[in-house]
């Protein structure tokens, strides 16, 4: 299906992205794989990010990216982890863009999530690390990895799914 | 109306989405394997408290009566227990209360974080206290 979208509808979808990346994020917070390895989720809000990507370019996808790691930050009660959270998206974005952009024919939004997902660990980790001065933090990184690639795989086929309906811009 | 599904080629995965899944579970798993290999460091021993990447205490683990520590610095306050060779940390005053669902640590290597507080305790081995620079 492809459905026209400029201006104020533009305007309208992203913000719907936004809301929709927030609540999934807040939800995402409260599962206990959280609280078993901090740093560690599903990262089922970024397939909101992911679809900003496709639909409206990079741009709106950092917008939504960074945004939503903020609100998420304040509305789960962890203002800290906003930081962490947006170091992470921004990498993340610029990483799935980058592969968008080069391996757009080759690659599915499942490789471009799971891509996505190891730079979203190394640049939460990255801060963790600066932030705490401690550069053991990385110990935790593969680990990180190992879970954001299977979580990333099954975000990005849904991401796929989903951007199956197009946008005229 | 599908028609522009045409060059928008696929619902599911493609052949370099496999490479790509393959390639980042074997770089973790070599990851961990590595990570195991540079911290490993012979039977558990110490504990050692860092606060903002600063030394603030190294403990015995196994001390006859346990230990208990009030970790009280200028980014918070943390209630740390060693205990017949475990450490916990039983309480906290940071929003999140992440390390204290942590649980325990006992094995060389192991950390118990508290970002907010910027407090990590490190379990050391056999040996490693001497080649700490302070």
């Amino acid at each position: 299906m492809r459905i026209e979208c400029t201006g104020v509808k533009k305007l309208t979808l992203l913000a719907v992205l936004l809301a929709v990346g927030l609540v999934l994020g807040v939800l995402e917070g409260m599962l206990p794989l959280f609280a078993v390895l901090p740093g560690a989720k599903l990262g089922i809000a970024n397939v909101v990010t992911m679809l900003a990507l496709v639909w409206f370019g990079p741009f709106s996808a950092l917008l939504i990216g960074v945004l939503r790691a903020g609100l998420v930050g304040v509305f789960s009660g962890m203002a800290t982890m906003a930081f962490y959270g947006g170091a992470g998206s921004v990498l993340s974005v610029v990483a799935m863009f980058l592969m968008r952009r080069f391996f757009g024919e080759k690659v599915s939004l499942a490789g471009v999530s799971m891509v996505g997902a190891f730079f979203f660990q190394v640049g939460q980790v990255a801060v963790f690390a600066a932030v705490i001065h401690n550069i053991q933090m990385f110990r935790y990184l593969p680990v990180l990895t190992l879970i954001s690639t299977v979580c990333g795989l099954v975000t990005g086929l849904i991401a796929e799914k989903i951007s199956q309906f197009q946008i005229t811009r | 109306m599908r028609a522009g599904l045409a060059q928008r080629d696929g619902e599911g995965m493609k052949q370099a989405d496999k490479y790509i899944f393959c390639f980042l579970v074997i770089l973790s798993l070599l990851g961990i394997v590595l990570s195991n290999l540079i911290f490993a460091g012979g039977a558990a021993e110490y504990a050692l408290v860092e606060v903002n990447g600063k030394h603030f205490g190294t403990y015995l683990l196994h001390e006859k009566d346990g230990k208990i520590l009030d970790v009280k610095t200028e980014f918070g306050y943390n209630k740390i227990v060693i205990e017949n060779g475990m450490v916990r940390i039983v309480e906290a005053d940071c929003p999140d209360r992440l390390d204290v669902q942590s649980g325990t640590i006992s094995q060389t290597g192991e950390m118990l974080v508290c970002l907010p507080n910027r407090l990590v305790v490190r379990i050391l081995g056999e040996g490693e206290v001497d080649g700490l620079a302070y």
